[in-house]
């Protein structure tokens, strides 16, 4: 069994190391200190399991788990506190830690690891509402990136672009995934190929038959379908503070 | 009128008032128990009662025996007033053999003198030895004004003796009756005053009021005959009124009654529905219909429907339900209070709780423990020295929780203590520069005021950044005002951050002790953000402004 260790706090990666070495059959391929250092670990090694520190500096250890590229490995969170526990398992965490880590505890989660057996390919996900961060990747290396900051996701060449005010990224779950997961009221998907922030939408143009176009606040101009159309606009004004509709406008 | 008749007739007023009274308080007394000041009082009061009735049957010329007792009652007055007055004053027991003495020579002079008239020269001696030895219980001692009046008093009484025993007037003979009414005035006014106040204010005006009519419309000694009459008027009625009620008008409680029974029902009521229901049922069974019952916000409501046998409401009945209605608002005002008391109860449990909970964040314990374990292995000396750190955090945690104060210098020692464990946890991650001004570190703070604070910068500054967390601390004195202020070099406050958790707490605590005079301010830097704490003049400021 592989194990990659996310935790910010030395001492604690320490312990975890200390406590698997009982294991004969865990080897501990890697170790990260950060979010995006993890997502590169775990796009590096293809670890079975990946023991994930909660609280730890630019994204959490949810945004991680949230982000992780398929096949997703096993994720047991590691923390102090249990007010996250419901978000963690709203990610199919396989278990959950609290510190301090005892030996029998991670034991029985090991045991579970083993039980299920390799991890599932798809990632099931349900709906949340709070505000989350995206790991995505540079050429380089990867980033984190706030939910504010991102104007829209689009879906290219079999892999999601997330276009943020702060220039272009690439992620690995699907725009489908991404829609499961994300508050419906702040993100809208308004064609097969794209799911936008609501609140970087700009102007609406209507077209004839019933689809539209929208400007976003970067200057982005998307499609809508013709079947999102009217949705998007309920949704905005759902919302409560849509932008101004442009109806005359055509090109 | 000569002078003489006009004090005679005052004297007959003055003794029926008296005996009227004197009996009331005796039955009073009687009644309840009241056995005050080793029953010095009760004891006074029945002896005076005695006296005045038979005062009031000599000045009507009675048989020849009422004279013999009254003489016998009033020559023992004397001695048992000193006994009040040595319970009052709660005096050494030694003054009881003179006070002895003198209840002795009272009870020989009194009964004497009806046979022979050799002791009368002796009777104005007594009266000076009475103020005399009284005055002398009393001491130089000064105390309150029921001793100064004991001292006139006693005095009033040492100088009549004396001027009695010298000259023979009618008008000094009388005065020792006043004097004695006076005395028990005093004791009553000071020790029982609604007695006082019920018994002889209220019933001597009103006493004085009839009297006043009789004595116009027939003559004063028929006014006088008839001033019991006159007395248990009130009573009468009220037992008139009832018998009528139950009686003829089939009410079952007199208004008093009906009152204490409505009271005594509704008063415990759990909730204000629980107020409606017992209230509507005593209503029904007070005015014998169905009542029903509603608060609204001008008050309570009352409605009754017409009685199942026809009998209507008469004036009686609506002042009742008036009167009631009043009762009601209250009874429901007395049930919301309790009811508000037990919430604040609960709330204030929970509430302390709370506070307890919120000296340490769980997350900082199990953290810390985690990060013991860990290095438990690879660096035992830091692992110990850790668990020192934790260890210094809680006792002081523990400590300080009962007081409330702490100087800066131990308050930066916990914060040290507290860092130590931050620091093993974040390793390099976390650097930390202190910076306190000699003259602070005696200045008093709130307990743990500036610890949370640095969690504060850790939480929102170290352990946001990837980089190397920093954290300054600098305590400085500013004209008399403490200045505390705790930089990091985190992301900084975003919108509305300054309502967060920790900070505002804080600020509440300090907006308790000083009121508006200590601030909290926040601000961000050109990397990170700024805290202070401004707190004038330390705990002597607070103490005296609160």
């Amino acid at each position: 069994m592989r194990v990659l260790i996310v935790d910010d706090e030395a001492p604690a990666r320490a312990r975890l190391k200390q406590l698997l070495a009982a294991h004969a059959d865990v080897e501990v391929v890697a170790e990260a200190d950060t979010g995006p250092r993890a997502m590169e670990a775990a796009a590096e090694h293809k670890p079975d399991v990946l023991l994930l520190d909660i609280q730890m500096p630019g994204c959490t250890g949810i945004d991680v788990a949230a982000c992780l590229p398929a096949p997703r490995p096993h994720i047991v969170f590691c923390t102090a506190f249990d007010q996250h526990a419901v978000d963690a398992f709203e990610l199919h965490a396989i278990d959950y830690l609290l510190k301090p880590i005892s030996r029998v505890r991670l034991a029985q989660s090991l045991d579970r690891v083993r039980a299920v057996g390799a991890p599932a390919a798809e990632m099931p996900v349900t709906p949340r509402t709070r505000p989350a961060r995206f790991l995505a990747r540079t050429a380089s290396h990867y980033v984190v990136v706030p939910e504010a900051r991102v104007v829209y996701f689009a879906s290219e060449d079999g892999l999601t672009k997330l276009v943020a005010d702060t220039g272009q990224f690439w992620m690995d779950p699907t725009l489908n995934e991404l829609e499961q997961r994300l508050d419906a009221a702040r993100f809208f998907r308004i064609s097969r190929a794209a799911l936008i922030n609501l609140n970087t939408v700009a102007e609406i143009f209507p077209m004839p038959g019933g689809a539209g176009e929208v400007l976003l606040k970067n200057g982005a101009r998307l499609e809508v379908s013709r079947r999102r159309f009217r949705e998007m606009l309920e949704t905005l004004e759902g919302n409560a503070k849509g932008p101004r509709m442009n109806t005359n406008a055509h090109e | 009128m000569t002078g003489y008749e006009i004090l005679s007739a005052a004297s007959v007023v003055l003794y029926t008032f008296g005996a009227l009274a004197f009996t009331a308080l005796t039955i009073l007394y009687v009644a309840e128990r009241r056995l005050i000041r080793g029953g010095a009082l009760a004891a006074f009061t029945a002896v005076c009662a005695a006296a005045f009735l038979l005062n009031l049957g000599r000045a009507f010329d009675g048989p020849s025996w009422i004279g013999a007792a009254q003489e016998g009652l009033t020559a023992i007055l004397p001695a048992i007033l000193l006994q009040l007055i040595r319970a009052e004053e709660n005096a050494d027991r030694r003054w009881e053999f003179p006070i002895a003495l003198i209840f002795a020579a009272g009870l020989f002079l009194g009964p004497a003198a009806t046979y022979t008239d050799r002791f009368d020269g002796a009777r104005p001696i007594l009266l000076a030895a009475v103020g005399i030895v009284g005055l002398a219980m009393l001491g130089t001692s000064r105390g309150g004004p029921i001793r100064k009046w004991n001292r006139i008093l006693l005095a009033l009484t040492a100088a009549c003796g004396v001027a009695n025993a010298v000259a023979s007037e009618p008008v000094l003979a009388v005065i020792p009756d006043y004097l004695f009414l006076a005395f028990f005035a005093v004791a009553l006014y000071y020790q029982e005053r609604l007695a006082f106040f019920d018994v002889l204010v209220k019933r001597g005006a009103y006493f004085l009021i009839g009297f006043t009519i009789l004595a116009v419309a027939v003559d004063w000694r028929r006014a006088l005959l008839l001033s019991p009459l006159w007395f248990a008027a009130p009573w009468l009625y009220d037992r008139v009124a009832g018998a009528i009620d139950r009686l003829w008008l089939g009410r079952p409680y007199a208004p008093a009654e009906a009152e204490r029974q409505f009271i005594a029902e509704a008063q415990s009521a759990a909730g204000e529905r629980d107020l409606v229901a017992r209230a509507a049922e005593s209503l029904g069974r007070i005015f014998r219909t169905r009542a029903t019952v509603q608060f609204t916000d001008a008050g309570p409501e009352i409605a009754l429907d017409d009685r199942a046998d026809g009998v209507p409401f008469l004036s009686d009945d609506r002042r009742l339900l008036q009167s009631l209605t009043r009762t009601l608002g209250v009874v429901a005002e007395n049930v919301r209070f309790r009811e508000r008391e037990e919430e604040l109860r609960r709330l204030a449990g929970r509430a302390e709780l709370k506070a307890l909970r919120a000296q340490i964040n769980p997350h900082f314990l199990f953290n810390a423990l985690n990060a013991i374990a860990g290095l438990v292995h690879e660096q035992p000396a830091l692992a110990e020295e850790t668990v020192e750190r934790l260890a210094e955090v809680f006792r002081y945690t523990l400590r300080k929780s009962e007081k409330e104060w702490a100087r800066l210098e131990e308050e930066m020692e916990f914060v040290a203590a507290y860092l130590g464990v931050e620091q093993a946890r974040f390793g390099e991650r976390l650097r930390v520069e202190t910076e306190i001004e000699p003259a602070a570190r005696g200045i008093e703070v709130p307990a743990m005021s500036i610890q949370p604070l640095v969690e504060n910068a850790i939480k929102h500054g170290v352990s946001a950044v990837e980089r190397c967390g920093v954290v300054r601390i600098r305590a400085s004195l500013r004209d008399g005002a403490l200045l505390v202020e705790v930089e990091d070099n985190g992301p900084g406050f975003t919108k509305g951050a300054g309502e967060g958790h920790g900070l505002r707490n804080i600020s509440e605590r300090l907006a308790g002790y000083y009121g508006g005079a200590a601030r909290l301010g926040w601000e961000n830097l050109e990397e990170g953000a700024r805290v202070w704490v401004e707190i004038p003049g330390g705990a002597a400021y607070a103490r005296a402004h609160r």
